[in-house]
């Protein structure tokens, strides 16, 4: 094995190892922030008193040991968690895990939307800024920027429907698909596109700003270093320096900026799913907030949690892709 | 002439970031000179559109309810909220942030787990299960999103701490026999103030806007009225009163940028060659 | 008389926007093919801006505002942007001062020697590839297969500079700028490298224009030398004429400034330094630039600039002293 690849392997699996404490510690939170809440745990997991039969309360006391100590139902409750249990919804009718698990890929597409909307975007938009800059296109990029970052999402999501599905008509105003159509195929792929813009749109303004900014500052450093100009001394046209030379070395730190900014994503998607009925764990949480249901909240937080970290890891595995191997640690 | 617009231009972000932030000031503070009335008492009929009733300029809501009265008001909520949780988490984040960059080693190791711990659970996410658990009030708000900004912060500090460690002053304050808890407080901090103002600002725009995020989801002091609460009122309204939901909104997108300039603008003023970590 | 390879014609740059403070001031000279120039002269006295002009890679803060750069005969001011590209690494090859940043950290060494012969000879990727190791191998580098995969990070300093180098003469120009190519390197390395351009130069006769404070590397390496001193020529000769019989007070000092072992140990410093300092482009006045400076100056000097004269031997002087006798 190279050099270079044993590097990049004891780099992965650093980053693993790291993960699965991760994983633990905030599950342990969970578990605090369980006992933290009025009543009883059993009383939490089975959500609101009264809609839970008492016999699975009982059950669930004896399971989780509350008379025991702390450390003790601490252990119980991560086995349980690792086993895939986290409780059962009876006004839902089907196990939490499930529940989570039917939402998690409407989310999922949305947040891969939104996140490749604004990589591609905020890379299009910083080379340009980057490539002229100082002139009109970049002080009006730079101020459209601002303009997405400071602008409140949910607002800005609501003033897209109102613009684009109220009165101009042109996209769907909420909802994944359009029950009525019963698409199948291809139209159902498209239809769900449709119904997919203006909420990935909106969940990426603030992250396009914040990677338009970060692309062109990089590639504004990259453009004055001694590399560029001894490429242009070799006679290389300015594409292949923008692109091979310039933005190359500027992916770093955005893709870095990426694996920072996917808990703030995640987080996103509550505002998002609400204001767009996008069927999603994020709706499911904001239900979850009016019906008190703590342990259907915890239980989204740690699986969201969950998303994050694995998403990170492929973020890791970009990071050294393009880092050259001896600044890995 | 070129040289004299550039500057002009230059200091654009600061004045106007300021305008916007004292004006802003000056509302929240004078927000009992203006309105007296409690801006959530119905005083006229409902939606009335802004300019038709000169006595309500920004109209009324679906339960007449004057809006200018609400804005006004509504920047007293925001701001304080906006200042008080930046304080918080300010004093946490600089605090953990200068003890680990400057003792590294496992302190570093340990706060770098921390701010990763954070940074893996979804922000937002948190600051709603901590407001379901603790019952939301404009305390409960403070603090729930005082325990989720603080990160960024910590990092900030961090990285000015590692560098100015190094630093020739500070060698020759430990030679002359000075205690490192005075070094950092007296010599150090001082020369990370900068990085940490601009840093602040971006901080108290994030925090009005998560905080107006969760009055609209109706997770905010249900005794307060802020923009965020007006917004998620009116959603209904959106199709004929959509004034009801664009005035707070430009609200909050004017404050937003008022700060983000500002702290551009003091970015440029005091850090001249740094990029601002976002 | 063949027309001279290239032909700078009172060149002037300044910053921009500021005209009246000159870098580089009506600077004249030329090279013939296969000829060997060294521009010599302290830090600041406009040498690699000089070549930066010629190549019309002046950074964004300067200008060129006067004269002309004749190229085989080109003005190469009036090219566009894709013939000057052309020119730039085809019939033009430059070596920067700074092998540590001049490669690209993310691209392999032999890809970046391979794109000058893809985007020059329309060479495909294979043969360019091969073509780039057989260069690092011409350029003494071991293993050049291996060393080609590599990215610089995993070089030396010296070998960098010599990937550098294989990158500026893959095309085979006809004139190589060489910007200080050793000042950054360890002084053993140092001579390898000059050692590896003279040998390059004598096989692809090409012209060289090289750029150094170093009066060593010239005795070694140049025909013909010219001393700049802020912004102005004020000598030019052969190589052996002006360690000879230097006639401008600058160089006689710059001289003076050298070590030299062989030289008997008389009374008096070893190494005579010359006083004061490099004049800033906004301080410069009138008269000659060096007169504050100069041991043989009078009153004129401070007043008139001086004009280039021939000497004797078939050089140029600046120098109303130096003119006179």
């Amino acid at each position: 094995m190279s050099p270079r690849a044993r590097r990049i392997l004891r780099f992965l699996t650093r980053r693993v190892a790291q993960a699965a404490v991760l994983l633990v510690c905030i599950a342990t939170l969970d578990f605090l922030l369980l006992h933290a809440a009025p009543g009883d745990a059993a009383d939490a997991i089975a959500g609101e008193a009264g809609t839970a039969d008492p016999g699975y309360i009982a059950n669930l006391r004896r399971q989780l040991g509350l008379d025991q100590p702390l450390p003790i139902q601490l252990g119980r409750y991560l086995w349980r968690l690792v086993q895939g249990d986290f409780g059962y919804s009876f006004r839902y009718g089907q196990t939490v895990a499930s529940l989570i698990l039917d939402r998690m890929p409407a989310t999922l597409l949305l947040m891969g939307a939104a996140i490749l909307f604004a990589v591609g975007t905020g890379i299009v938009l910083g080379t340009l800024s980057a490539r002229f800059a100082n002139s009109w296109l970049d002080r009006a990029v730079m101020l459209l920027a601002l303009f997405f970052y400071a602008t409140p999402l949910f607002w800005f999501g609501l003033m897209s429907i109102v613009l684009f599905g109220v009165h101009l008509g042109w996209l769907p105003t909420g909802g994944i698909y359009d029950v009525a159509r019963r698409a199948t195929g291809l139209a159902f792929i498209v239809d769900v596109a449709r119904h997919l813009v203006l909420p990935a749109v909106t969940q990426s303004c603030f992250f396009l700003a914040i990677y338009t900014r970060l692309v062109r500052t990089s590639m504004l450093e990259a453009y004055g270093a001694d590399y560029v100009r001894f490429a242009r001394a070799k006679g290389i046209g300015e594409v292949r320096i923008a692109l091979r030379h310039v933005l190359r070395n500027s992916l770093t730190p955005l893709v870095t900026m990426v694996g920072l900014n996917l808990g703030a994503l995640f987080g996103g998607a509550v505002l998002t799913e609400t204001v767009f009925s996008w069927p999603g764990i994020g709706r499911l949480m904001y239900d979850a907030v009016f019906q008190r249901d703590v342990n259907l909240l915890l239980s989204i937080l740690v699986l969201s949690s969950v998303m994050v970290i694995l998403a990170n890891l492929v973020v890791d595995m970009l990071y050294a892709a393009l880092t050259p191997a001896v600044e890995l640690r | 002439m070129s040289r004299r617009r550039g500057r002009l231009y230059g200091r654009l972000p600061i004045v106007l970031g300021g305008a916007i932030v004292v004006v802003l000031a000056a509302m929240a503070l004078g927000a009992g000179l203006l309105f007296p009335e409690d801006p959530m008492a119905m005083v006229a009929q409902p939606l009335l559109w802004p300019g038709q009733d000169p006595a309500f300029p920004l109209g009324t809501d679906s339960l007449g309810r004057d809006i200018a009265a609400g804005i006004v008001h509504g920047a007293r909520a925001s701001l304080a909220v906006g200042i008080l949780s930046s304080i918080t988490s300010l004093l946490l984040g600089t605090t953990l942030g200068a003890l680990a960059g400057h003792f590294g080693a496992r302190v570093d190791d340990a706060l770098m787990r921390l701010c990763e711990l954070f940074q893996a659970i979804p922000q937002f996410m948190l600051v709603i299960v901590l407001l379901v658990i603790f019952r939301p009030t404009l305390a409960t708000v403070i603090g729930a999103l005082a325990v989720v900004s603080w990160p960024p912060i910590a990092r900030l500090v961090r990285a000015e701490f590692i560098v100015l460690r190094e630093r020739e002053f500070v060698q020759s304050c430990r030679v002359i026999g000075m205690s490192e808890a005075r070094i950092m407080l007296t010599q150090i901090l001082p020369n990370a103030l900068p990085v940490i103002i601009v840093g602040a600002t971006i901080m108290v725009a994030s925090a009005i806007l998560m905080e107006a995020a969760l009055s609209f989801l109706g997770l905010g002091d249900p005794n307060v009225l802020t923009w965020g609460a007006m917004i998620g009122m009116g959603r209904d309204q959106l199709r004929e009163a959509w004034f009801v939901v664009v005035v707070p909104g430009s609200a909050l997108l004017i404050t937003a940028l008022g700060l983000n300039l500002l702290g551009e603008g003091l970015n440029d003023v005091l850090n001249p060659r740094r990029m601002v970590p976002r | 008389m063949t027309a001279p390879l290239l032909a700078v014609r009172d060149l002037c740059v300044s910053l921009r926007g500021d005209s009246a403070a000159p870098v580089v001031d009506d600077l004249s000279f030329e090279v013939a093919r296969g000829e060997k120039l060294a521009i010599v002269g302290e830090s600041g006295c406009g040498k690699s801006v000089t070549s930066l002009a010629i190549m019309r890679l002046l950074p964004p803060g300067l200008a060129q505002t006067g004269g002309a750069v004749l190229f085989e005969g080109q003005d190469l001011a009036l090219l566009d942007g894709r013939s000057m590209r052309a020119v730039r690494g085809g019939r033009i090859g430059m070596v920067f001062q700074e092998p540590m940043t001049s490669l690209n950290p993310s691209m392999r060494v032999g890809e970046q020697i391979a794109e000058v012969l893809r985007v020059h000879d329309g060479a495909s990727r294979a043969v360019a590839w091969r073509r780039a190791v057989e260069l690092l191998d011409h350029v003494r580098i071991a293993d050049p297969a291996r060393v080609a995969g590599d990215y610089p990070h995993a070089l030396s300093g010296g070998q960098r500079q010599r990937v550098v180098i294989a990158a500026a003469i893959a095309c085979r120009p006809a004139l190589l700028i060489a910007d200080e190519p050793t000042t950054a390197l360890d002084v053993t390395i140092q001579a390898q490298v000059m050692d590896l351009l003279s040998g390059l130069q004598r096989a692809l006769g090409s012209a060289v224009v090289l750029i150094t404070h170093n009066l060593g590397l010239v005795a070694q390496v140049a025909d013909r030398v010219m001393v700049m001193y802020a912004g102005r020529k004020v000598e030019e000769a052969t190589v052996a004429t002006l360690f000879t019989s230097p006639r401008h007070p600058y160089t006689q000092g710059l001289l003076g400034a050298t070590p030299n072992p062989g030289q008997p140990r008389g009374p008096g410093p070893v190494l005579r330094a010359i006083p004061g300092l490099v004049p800033s482009v906004q301080t410069r006045t009138a008269g000659c630039a060096f007169a504050p400076r100069c041991p043989q100056a009078e009153p004129n000097c401070l007043v008139a600039a001086p004009a280039l004269t021939a000497t004797p031997a078939g050089g140029l002087v600046a120098c109303h002293v130096a003119a006179r006798a």
